[in-house]
């Protein structure tokens, strides 16, 4: 421990230079002690401080001085705390010092700091009466014991100190000052002392400075005391002036480091506070120590509700958070654990969970917590699986597949339907199910799919995984993404098989049942004329005499014979159509059908009107044609039970969307009551019939079916109307192969039946005669 | 005798009523089954021989109507087609009894059906049915 001279700054202030006493032994004592300028003079006046770092060294200072006075048989007074006063008495005692004889002889006053200090203080400060009368009595008692030649007291207090440990600082001062007027009146020399530590902060220099102004005599502290010569103490004045300089200038740095750190801790803060995702830390019991603003947002809870409270409160599923906390308490890392928080208002959040722990010397400090809300994707989740359960447990044969055309789900039912497990299909082309004639099918699919068009039962074949072919109704929705792209397709197939074979089965008995109405008609229209013929003839042979009656009868009888002979030419042929397309004479046809009805448009009062553009032929199945023509001639008779008009019209024709198709159209157009509006959507329905019991209501159902199996298309107007009613039924059916011969589209008559039958006959071109 | 032959084709019931009047009945041609009431009630015949497929009235609503107001009329259905079958089934069922005869029949038979026209001296000659009204 080096030892500094006084610093120049005090020789300037010092208020009173002491001349050196002549007690060289005293002084001597005193030099070692207290150097340079007071060098040898202590006198029975002074008031010293001394600052200290080390208990030991002011004891041992303390021990000189007080040690010294005694010895001299002069008075010591120690007014301290009591481990100084004991650390005192202890050195003293090693010096040789009675200081239980001392003490008798009332030359050795110890006293208690602070019980001496509470004697005289008032409010927080010193009354100067009361001090006076304390301590003034101590050193007047001291100095009549004092048996030395000069009756010198020294006195030790540290009331200051203990006052300005307790930050009275002015207090402090005042008990200075107070003493230095008590040294007005009393002799002594009073050594006070502050340990340096209690001027720690900046702001104590001033202080330090009204301290050491308020004494006769300062010591600076342990590495001052020991040096003699000027020079060592002027380079050490330097020193210190460069230590101040380097501290203030490291003070400086270190407030700019503060100040950088406070901004980056501010920041830090900020970051976790206002961070997106909640965080949190749980201590090793449970309890949540700290959570951000997003976290308790989660939540709902405030603070005070969720900080200090056990984080099992806050989870919906104690066994998940026990498990949670376990694997924790283990150091386990946690990674996307997933979990649910009850909230405030009781809903529940589905959160993922990321988290470690903070560990400090191998001790659990606590969570570093991530809460991640997924409640939304959850939910969405939820709806997808839900949507998927729906898919498989759907009877329907549910399957999607990619705009390639490959398998991208396939459900229970279409594994049962179609006879491939998910596994064997998922991820091959959709065209393994359809069969090859067919293949076609999937390219005109997913041209339709790409423009985001939706395919509406349509009616196809599709193949199981052993070959057997399946009548399916398939309905195929396009797939979007969230941008509205298609990606996909989802396809909802349904075995019609059976539907198929009952359809199959209707159309047959009602063929069968067509079949026997016009095999009906037909036997009416035989056993009509013969029965005529009949009569006719018994009628003539009654009458033969009458030779003109006799050929009147065998005339009609004749014209009858016609009739039937037609008739049974025509249409008791019709085993021998083929099921087969046959290049068919349109017009043909329905003279032959009209035929068949001629007697029953004369009865029922109807006029026939055709109106036939030319010798068209398609390629049709000549039965099916004739059960269709057949169906709208006896709809419109039935239609017209008071008598009308029938206009049948047939035309070389277009498609009507499509130009580039070429065909025949065929109008039954009657003036009728008309069908009710109501009714009109209808009518093509199996079944429905407005008919009471004639009809089987499958007439107009088998006839679409029949056109549209030839390619063709079906039209209904009518209008019901009273006076302007009237049903017309059109139909287009496409050629195909044979084109009309050139010159035969020209005008062309009708023929003109024999009989009783009254026929219109109408010329056609531009114009229409009638 | 009086007779109406009711039927839709004009040549048979012309045909019928020549053989009949032939044969001293007094009869006559009716096209249609309401006609034919009307007729009935106005002459009172003694048989009604009536086709059973006819539009509007058919031969069997014919023959129930002339039979509440002739109970003892002879009504003869004469038809030429297997659809007549159904109807006189459901007649039976409800009571009735007709005679049927099918087409084509030779009128011989058909005469010997029938039987000679009684003359009987109570019922009004046609003429006069006629000319009362």
């Amino acid at each position: 421990m080096t030892e500094y001279p006084l610093g120049p700054l005090h020789l300037l202030r010092r208020a009173q230079v002491n001349t050196m006493n002549s007690n060289a032994g005293f002084l001597r004592e005193a030099a070692t002690f207290t150097p340079a300028i007071d060098q040898g003079k202590i006198d029975s006046h002074g008031h010293t401080v001394q600052f200290y770092r080390d208990d030991s060294y002011l004891l041992d200072g303390l021990s000189r001085f007080i040690g010294s006075a005694l010895g001299a048989g002069d008075a010591g007074v120690v007014i301290a705390t009591k481990e100084h006063r004991d650390g005192l008495a202890q050195r003293l005692r090693a010096r040789g010092l009675d200081l239980s004889l001392a003490a008798k002889q009332g030359r050795y006053i110890s006293l208690d700091a602070s019980e001496t200090l509470s004697k005289f203080m008032r409010n927080g400060s010193p009354d100067a009466l009361r001090f006076t009368e304390v301590i003034g009595t101590v050193l007047a008692q001291a100095r009549a014991a004092a048996q030395g030649g000069q009756s010198r007291v020294a006195a030790f207090g540290e009331m200051v100190a203990l006052l300005w440990a307790e930050g009275k600082g002015e207090a402090a001062l005042l008990l200075e000052h107070l003493w230095n007027d008590l040294g007005q009146s009393h002799s002594f020399h009073l050594h006070c002392a502050y340990p340096m530590a209690a001027f720690g902060e900046v702001a104590d220099g001033e202080l330090i400075e009204r301290v050491c102004a308020a004494h006769t005599h300062v010591i600076p502290s342990e590495c001052y005391a020991s040096l003699a010569s000027e020079e060592e103490r002027t380079h050490s004045v330097v020193a210190l002036q460069q230590k101040a300089v380097a501290l203030e200038t490291e003070m400086a740095a270190r407030k700019n480091i503060q100040r950088s750190l406070q901004l980056r801790e501010a920041e830090l803060v900020d970051f976790l506070e206002h961070a997106a995702i909640g965080m949190h830390w749980v201590a090793g019991d449970g309890t949540i120590l700290w959570a951000n603003k997003a976290e308790l947002d989660l939540v709902g809870y405030s603070r005070e509700e969720y900080i200090g409270h056990h984080i099992r409160e806050f989870h919906a599923d104690h066994d998940v958070i026990e498990d949670i906390l376990r694997r924790l308490s283990q150091n386990e890392e946690l990674h996307a654990y997933e979990a649910r928080l009850r909230c405030k208002d009781g809903s529940i959040r589905y959160v993922r969970i990321d988290s470690n722990v903070f560990t400090q010397d191998g001790k659990f400090v606590h969570t570093r917590c991530f809460t991640l809300d997924i409640t939304g994707q959850q939910k969405a989740q939820e709806a997808r699986l839900k949507l998927a359960a729906i898919v498989e447990s759907s009877d329907d044969a549910i399957a999607s597949k990619n705009l390639d055309g490959i398998v991208t789900s396939w459900n229970g039912s279409a594994e049962r339907m179609l006879g491939y497990k998910a596994e064997e299909i998922i991820g091959r082309p959709v065209t393994l199910i359809i069969p090859p004639e067919l293949q076609d099918d999937e390219t005109m699919i997913l041209g339709k799919l790409r423009r985001g068009e939706k395919i509406d039962h349509f009616e196809t074949v599709r193949m199981t995984k052993t070959g057997e072919r399946l009548n399916v109704s398939l309905t195929i929705s396009p797939l979007k993404d969230d941008s509205g792209k298609v990606i996909g397709a989802a396809k909802i197939m349904r075995n019609i098989t059976e539907t198929k074979k009952i359809e199959h089965a209707l159309r047959l008995s009602e063929k069968l049942a067509s079949v026997g109405r016009l095999a009906a008609t037909v036997a009416h229209e035989i056993n009509n004329p013969l029965e005529a013929v009949t009569n006719l003839l018994f009628l003539a042979r009654r009458d033969m005499a009458d030779t003109l009656k006799a050929e009147r009868y065998l005339e009609l009888a004749d014209r009858e014979l016609d009739r039937v002979a037609h008739i049974a030419r025509q249409t008791l042929g019709f085993y021998r159509d083929s099921s087969a397309p046959v290049a068919v004479n349109v017009s043909q046809l329905m003279d032959d059908l009209l035929f068949l009805y001629e007697s029953k448009f004369q009865n029922r009062g109807i006029e026939l009107v055709k109106q036939y553009e030319s010798s068209l032929e398609i390629m049709a199945v000549t039965g099916e044609l004739r059960q269709v023509f057949s169906n709208l001639i006896s709809n419109s008779i039935d239609a017209m039970a008071s008598g009308g008009s029938l206009t049948v019209r047939i035309s070389a024709s277009h498609e009507w969307n499509n130009s580039h198709l070429s065909g025949v159209r065929i109008t039954v157009a009657d003036t009728g009551s008309g069908i009710d509006p109501q009714h009109r959507n209808r009518i093509f329905e199996p079944f429905f019939t407005t008919k009471a019991d004639v009809g089987t209501g499958l007439g107009l159902w088998i006839t679409r079916g029949i056109v549209e199996k030839h390619g063709g298309l079906i039209h209904v107007h009518s209008r019901t109307e009273a006076g302007r009613s009237g049903t017309a039924i059109s139909i287009f059916l496409p050629q195909t192969c044979l084109q009309p011969q050139p010159e035969e589209k020209s005008l062309l008559f009708a023929r003109e039946t024999k009989g009783l039958v009254n026929t219109k006959t109408i010329l056609t071109s531009s114009g229409v005669i009638r | 005798m009086k007779a109406i032959v009711v039927d839709d084709e004009p040549v048979i019931a012309d045909t019928l009523v020549d053989i009949l009047n032939g044969e001293g009945w007094e009869a006559v041609p009716v096209s249609d089954g309401a006609s034919a009431v009307k007729w009935a009630q106005l002459i009172q015949p003694d048989v009604v021989i009536t086709d059973v497929i006819m539009p509007g009235m058919d031969g069997i609503e014919t023959a129930k109507a002339i039979m509440e107001i002739l109970p003892r009329c002879r009504i003869i259905l004469f038809s030429g087609q297997a659809s007549s079958v159904d109807l006189l089934e459901k007649a039976h069922a409800d009571g009735y009894q007709f005679e049927v005869l099918a087409k084509p029949i030779n009128p011989t038979i058909l005469l010997e059906v029938l039987g000679p026209p009684a003359k009987t001296a109570s019922s009004k000659k046609l003429s006069e049915s006629l000319r009362t009204t």
